[in-house]
């Protein structure tokens, strides 16, 4: 809880919506699901003609049917966006990762340091002799 | 009693029964034989025989009398019989109920029996079966709206099947290519390496140095697009990734930072010109780079730019004895006399023109990477030190620094104390100082091997330290005779390059400070090769058993030298006969005069004074030494050769 307080107010808010889309989401998964069960009952009195009120129980249902993959769509897009905030507003593992990533880097850096001396003083001594080699050589 | 009437109930329903079946079903009659009765005695109840006509109700009469005639006298008789059982016990009788319903039964049963007969018969009534067209116009809605119900169901559910079909899909592609192509573990890898955020719908990135400590006021924003647009099904290229970045138009493609030192100041109408020529760049894949190289890209440019920045605005607010020019993409300074140091940004787009003028325009490598990497250090060293003044916690009102900084009174520091503290020596004057530096290194490298090369005797041999400060650098030079390198040590110089000037440290601790120019240095060496030509006659002769009877560094006799001066030494052999001696100037070169005995002088004239054979040790006159016909590769060995010579041989 105190995590939570201690977001701020415009994640707050989107954390918020997020768990009012999932609401949503299934509260719409479940009431399109009973009334295509309800409209599936046959009724005798009708005020319209029966062909109309056919082609009405249809369409309603097609459309509500297509209203449940919606939702189930629109609950792998609060899933994704939840990864997504998760990603980015992660910052204790991001910390972790820059950590590790400075550790390696420094590791890195020491190693290279390492070389260069190493091999700065091998040049060196390399370069002594050569430099005296050449200057007593014909080839100054 | 009781008997005879429960005789009397199973008679009369097995008969009934089966009437009463083909009056409602008209096929089945035997299915359910005994509760039926009282079903029937009911539905017999509910034919209301006197709501019919009069002609039925006088058919009824008539049947009711045959009935009675067919019970016969038996019933009769009990009737009478339960009308006086009435009479007597009205209420308590146990049976009573059961011989009403009975008897109720028994008239129905009569009735029916009557109308049975009487349908038999078929005289006055018959028994059609109901006819069906009259249900099927009432079914038929109900099926139709079946059927339609049924249909539109199903095309729900066709609906549902193929979105649970696609929601499947997804997720299991997403499992599949989970290694390679997912949207969320590049962006968690992105997020890793990169500063994100969430604007609405889009994610941006933040490819500036401000967290690092730059103040430059690019804002650096890329956008993270998803790139899921690909066809599944067709095949996906190897390099294929679903993130994307977009980064800004004016931090696209490649830069970098040219310096390079110029002897001789270009002609006014170069000013300015942009040189791109490209380094080429690693050989990247046709196909969109990976978001870590194409972002680095983009970072590198941003860096670059603000170095240039950075330098320019330098540029325009140092006040220098040469003022520094800025012009387009070039920022060019004087360091020295006839020596411009150029720092030019460049920076190539991607697209095709630019390459192609880039590649035309290839000019000569002269680019100072030392001093281009640098630049980056220093940038980076800035931008930490803004960053540590920035966080640190410091007093409002005093500047943060040494204590004494904020103190007053003879504790205090003065001006010029607290000038030095403050260093606010900026970037240019930094990069230009140790352009001076690099470049006086090199010149002194020049000088000494030209010299080298061109002197062969002595020979002088440069080593250079290994250790070095971006504004300080030292080489040793020997300068030495071939072959005699271990008795001639005597010039050991220590030469410490600095920005401005050289210092020169001898083996004795002297320290001489030469300028800039490379002629001072030439000459310096040039009169320290002479020296040591004597330096070395001096040594040889002490391993010669020689004795030294003058010496000197300068002479103060004979032709004066443009350069330094001539010195001197003179050398007696061991018995005393022979004296060498040797002159040797940076510019006359050397003289060596031998001094013989007198007693082998035969062209000396007879002295009247000097009569005694004594005299004859006495040495004579100097006889100049045909130095270039001396055989011997170099000048101690020729002297060498000349001592041995002069020598008496001891054997």
């Amino acid at each position: 809880m105190a995590q939570q307080r201690a977001l701020p107010q415009s994640k707050e808010t989107l954390l918020q919506s997020y768990n009012k889309r999932l609401k949503d989401d299934v509260k719409s998964i479940m009431d399109n699901f009973t009334e295509i069960i309800k409209t599936a009952k046959i009724e005798d009195e009708t005020q319209v003609s029966r062909a109309t009120q056919g082609e009405q129980d249809n369409y309603e249902m097609h459309v509500r049917a297509a209203n449940i993959v919606r939702a189930g769509e629109s609950l792998m897009k609060l899933v994704s966006d939840l990864k997504q905030f998760l990603i980015l507003n992660d910052f204790p593992s991001v910390n972790e990762a820059i950590d590790q990533r400075n550790q390696q880097l420094h590791a890195l850096q020491d190693e290279c340091d390492r070389k260069l001396v190493a091999l700065r003083d091998e040049a060196s001594i390399d370069l002594y002799e050569l430099e005296e080699e050449f200057y007593s050589s014909r080839y100054r | 009693m009781s008997g005879v009437r429960a005789v009397r109930i199973s008679i009369e329903s097995a008969c009934e029964k089966q009437v009463q079946e083909v009056g409602l079903d008209g096929t089945e009659t035997y299915l359910q034989p005994l509760s039926m009765s009282q079903n029937l005695a009911r539905l017999a109840q509910r034919i209301d025989f006197s709501q019919g006509s009069g002609s039925e109700e006088e058919e009824a009469a008539g049947a009711e009398g045959d009935a009675q005639d067919w019970a016969g006298a038996g019933s009769s008789a009990d009737q009478d019989d339960e009308e006086g059982l009435v009479k007597f016990q009205p209420s308590l009788w146990p049976w009573d109920s059961v011989r009403n319903n009975l008897r109720s039964a028994l008239t129905e049963m009569c009735v029916l029996y009557d109308v049975l007969s009487i349908v038999r018969d078929k005289k006055f009534m018959t028994l059609d079966p109901v006819s069906q067209d009259a249900l099927p116009p009432k079914q038929n809605p109900q099926t139709l709206q079946l059927i339609s119900k049924k249909k539109s169901l199903a095309g729900a559910a066709q609906i549902l099947l193929k979105g649970a079909e696609r929601l499947t899909k997804s997720v299991t592609e997403n499992q599949e290519n989970k290694l390679q192509r997912d949207f969320n573990s590049e962006l968690l890898r992105l997020r890793q390496h990169w500063k994100l955020r969430k604007v609405g719908d889009k994610i941006l990135g933040d490819l500036s140095y401000r967290s690092a400590g730059s103040l430059f006021p690019h804002h650096g924003t890329f956008e993270v697009i998803k790139n899921t647009d690909i066809d599944l099904d067709k095949k996906i290229p190897e390099d294929y990734c679903p993130l994307d970045v977009q980064i800004p138009s004016d931090l696209e493609g490649s830069a970098y930072i040219k310096v390079s030192i110029q002897k001789q100041a270009p002609d006014l109408g170069d000013l300015g010109t942009v040189n791109l020529f490209k380094r080429p760049l690693p050989k990247s894949k046709p196909g969109s780079p990976h978001w870590q190289t194409k972002l680095e890209a983009a970072q590198n440019v941003l860096l670059c730019k603000e170095i240039f920045a950075q330098l320019s605005r330098e540029a325009v607010q140092i006040k220098s004895q040469i003022p520094h020019i800025v012009v387009k993409n070039q920022i060019i300074s004087q360091p020295f006399p006839n020596l411009q140091l150029s720092i030019s940004l460049c920076h190539s787009s991607n697209d095709k023109k630019s390459q192609k003028s880039a590649t035309e325009k290839q000019s000569p490598e002269d680019h100072l990477y030392v001093l281009e990497h640098n630049l980056h250090l220093l940038i980076r060293e800035f931008h930490k030190q803004t960053l540590s003044s920035i966080m640190m916690p410091h007093p409002a009102s005093a500047p943060f620094g040494h204590k004494r900084m904020r103190l007053s009174g003879p504790h205090a520091f003065d001006k010029n104390e607290i000038n030095s503290l403050q260093s606010s020596e900026g970037l240019l004057e930094k990069i230009i100082k140790q352009a001076k530096h690099i470049f006086l290194r090199s010149r002194t490298a020049a000088t000494i091997d030209s010299l080298a090369s061109r002197i062969e005797d002595p020979q002088i041999q440069a080593h250079w330290s290994n250790i070095n400060d971006v504004y300080e650098s030292s080489v040793k030079v020997l300068i030495t005779s071939q072959g005699y390198e271990q008795i001639c040590k005597s010039i050991q110089l220590q030469l410490n390059i600095g920005v401005e000037q050289i210092r020169v440290v001898h083996r004795d601790g002297r320290v001489i400070t030469l300028s800039h120019q490379e002629q001072e240095l030439q000459d310096f060496l040039l009169s320290q090769m002479s020296q040591h030509q004597v330096h070395a006659v001096q040594q040889l002769a002490k391993v010669m058993g020689w004795q030294v009877l003058s010496f000197s560094n300068h002479v103060g006799l004979g032709p004066v030298e443009s350069i330094g001066n001539a010195s001197a030494i003179t050398v007696a052999s061991p018995s005393g006969d022979y004296a060498i001696s040797v002159r040797n100037g940076p510019e006359s070169g050397s003289k060596i005069l031998v001094q013989f005995p007198r007693s082998q002088c035969k062209d000396l004239p007879k002295s009247d004074v000097l009569q005694d054979n004594k005299w004859n040790h006495l040495r004579g006159p100097f006889r100049e030494v045909q130095w270039n016909q001396m055989e011997g590769r170099n000048f101690v060995y020729k002297m060498e050769l000349l001592m041995s010579a002069l020598s008496p041989c001891l054997l």
